[in-house]
């Protein structure tokens, strides 16, 4: 089924949704398809009630832990405390917050316990990448030997081929290997398809070389769906392909101290055939900010489901404790002044199968192809 | 995400490149705090050049290449950069990981311009390359008259634990850089400024140690950077002075050359 979006619908979208409601109902089961993103997003449930889910037999912690989970706490809260961007903590009360934690956490007899302590304080925030990630998941953690190497798996349905880069390791993150995927649709289309934004020397390398050979094409299909998003600096060097003036911007970036414009810087050679992205509920963060840079400076058309509405920027850092700390320190805002954490981005052209393109059938790349060839009603 | 990233750590590599100092002697004359009156900005900059080895000891220099690392602990990253470094204002410097890929900086002339594998090539314009031409002129504390028309001292401030001068230093065009010099020292030991880019303006700390001797005059081996909430901790590893530098390692690409050309409508 497909519904073509006005500039209308999207703004009554942003009128009536709840943040914190859109996003508990998006993070539902089938998102956790996607190994690779639950890695950034979903390491420790947060719990509303911290206790009482310790697994039976769990090693009671000694003094010695418990004064580093002390730590650790503290260290969560004032790195909140700080460097979260909005400085009214989205209407949390942040500074009564540390103090009745650190009561519950010194009741905390576990491992489990003292995590969901700490999940339970940031999850009063409500927003996305804002989690506590046991040591075991860390790159170099606590556990015996390194993580074994996160894959990431396309939603069903969709065309699993493409290259596979190596292990790549981002700071405490574990290993992730992308995917990506470049082929002509007949001769007068390029395709483009990876599954996070990692690896800048893999995948910049892979995706210049694919718009070199596709400049002289009618069109060009990014294909976001399933993309983890990642390290949103490639965002602008990827959009700097289909850049028509200096100084446009993909959104911006609200951090505590600046705005950082996610300025475009256009190649030598940019592309100026027509572009169209691919998104689905399982297209996240950077791959959202990408979508709806191009979407609202109207360099692209985008096809398919709405995302996931997870896109903000954050870094992990390590706790006293071992574990890791994904903190977020800033919002994304698009060209025209939305914040997609908690509202996603909605293509221009929905599409109610985009999340699983049953069996031979990709309705969402078929609708792209068609608009691209059929260059006469439209020039965005 | 950790599209700052990049961003934030071509900054750590340009201060890096500039915070290069020095040392030397005495205070000048009796203009010390202890009497109630603050010395002038301008003898206390000149001190810094005497503390660090004197005009005519930089003046020996020609250029430099300067090695270090920039580690990011809490975040787990720790980059590798090179500076390279010529009178009176040519400068390169590369900064590469497999976490960022290669990031390339230059001064051509008067051109400024960046090639990162994550955002490609551009050319630096605006607030941005004025900043860096400012910034990336060749020992620009030591020869300071020509980087600032002005150096206020304006009182006294303990920055860890250590009594330092706090002097205004105030560039042609530009915000104010805040110095802050040892009152006993006279070594430069804290820089307070605004840091530009095509993203926008961030302010930034940069903690200045480690000072030690090197061909004949101070130079800082460790600064400790403060930016947008994150440490970063920029060790030197190895500096050169007056070496044969790499061929056409200050020329410009081809792919900046190319923008270059289009903008001109070549």
């Amino acid at each position: 089924m497909r519904r073509e979006n006005s500039g209308e619908s999207v703004k009554a979208f942003d009128a009536g949704a709840s943040v914190r409601n859109v996003r508990t109902e998006r993070r539902g089961g089938s998102f956790f398809r996607c190994a690779a993103a639950a890695v950034l997003l979903a390491f420790a449930p947060a719990c509303g009630a911290p206790f009482g889910s310790a697994p039976a037999g769990a090693p009671a912690l000694s003094a010695e832990q418990k004064e580093l989970n002390r730590a650790s706490l503290e260290m969560v809260w004032s790195t909140v405390n700080e460097r979260f961007w909005d400085p009214e903590f989205r209407g949390v009360e942040w500074a009564a917050v540390r103090e009745k934690h650190m009561a519950w956490l010194d009741r905390a007899s576990t491992m489990e316990e003292a995590r969901g302590v700490m999940s339970a304080m940031i999850d009063l925030l409500g927003v996305s990448h804002m989690t506590i990630i046991p040591s075991a998941f860390l790159n170099g953690g606590l556990n015996d030997g390194a993580p074994g190497l996160v894959e990431t798996a396309p939603p069903e349905g969709t065309n699993p081929a493409g290259e596979h880069g190596s292990a790549f390791v981002l700071g405490h993150l574990p290993p992730v290997a992308v995917t990506f995927e470049s082929r002509g649709i007949d001769d007068d289309i390029g395709y483009i398809r990876f599954d996070c934004f990692m690896d800048p020397v893999f995948l910049m390398t892979r995706f210049n070389g694919a718009m070199e050979s596709f400049l002289e094409r009618e069109g060009v299909v990014i294909d976001l769906r399933g993309n983890m998003g990642g390290v949103g600096a490639m965002v602008m060097g990827m959009a700097g392909w289909f850049a028509v003036e200096k100084g446009a911007s993909m959104g911006t970036i609200v951090t505590r101290e600046a705005r950082l414009d996610l300025i475009l810087n256009p190649r030598p050679s940019a592309f100026g055939g027509r572009l169209a992205v691919l998104v689905d509920s399982l297209t996240v963060s950077s791959a959202e900010m990408m979508a709806a840079g191009l979407q609202e400076t109207g360099r692209a058309r985008i096809f398919g489901g709405r995302t996931m509405g997870m896109a903000l920027q954050s870094e992990v850092i390590l706790l006293p404790n071992g574990d890791g700390f994904q903190c977020v320190t800033g919002n994304y805002i698009s060209p025209l002044g939305r914040s997609i954490e908690g509202r996603g981005v909605i293509p221009d052209v929905e599409i109610a199968s985009a999340d699983g393109a049953g069996a031979g059938s990709d309705e969402a790349l078929e609708a792209a192809v068609a608009w691209i060839r059929d260059g006469d009603n439209d020039n965005r | 995400m950790r599209d700052g990233l990049k961003k934030l750590l071509s900054f750590a590599a340009v201060s890096a490149a500039v915070l290069s100092v020095l040392p030397g002697p005495v205070f000048p004359s009796g203009a010390d705090a202890a009497g109630g009156e603050l010395p002038s900005g301008e003898s206390i900059c000149d001190r810094f050049v005497e503390v660090s080895g004197g005009i005519e000891a930089f003046g020996l220099i020609r250029n430099r290449v300067t090695k270090m690392t920039i580690e990011m602990a809490a975040q787990g990253l720790k980059l590798e950069a090179t500076v390279y470094a010529a009178a009176p204002g040519r400068f390169y410097s590369i900064v590469e990981s497999p976490a960022i890929g290669r990031i390339e900086r230059g001064v051509s002339g008067d051109v400024v311009w960046e090639r990162s594998l994550m955002t490609g090539p551009s050319v630096k314009e605006g607030e941005e390359r004025a900043m860096m031409l400012r910034e990336t002129a060749f020992d620009r504390n030591i020869h300071w008259r020509k980087a600032f028309k002005s150096a206020e001292c304006t009182g006294i401030e303990k920055i860890g634990g250590t009594d330092c001068y706090r002097v205004v230093m105030t560039p042609a065009e530009g915000e104010p850089h805040i110095h802050f010099y040892e009152k006993e020292s006279g070594l430069l030991a804290r820089v307070e400024s605004i840091v530009h880019s095509s993203m926008g303006a961030i302010p930034q700390v940069s903690s200045l140690g480690d000072y030690r001797e090197t061909d004949g005059v101070l130079v800082s081996w460790s600064v400790a950077l403060e930016i947008m909430g994150q440490h970063r901790s920029i060790k030197t590893v190895s500096i050169e002075h007056n070496v044969e530098m790499p061929e056409g390692i200050f020329d410009l690409p081809e792919d900046i050359a190319a923008i270059l050309s289009a903008k001109q409508g070549g």
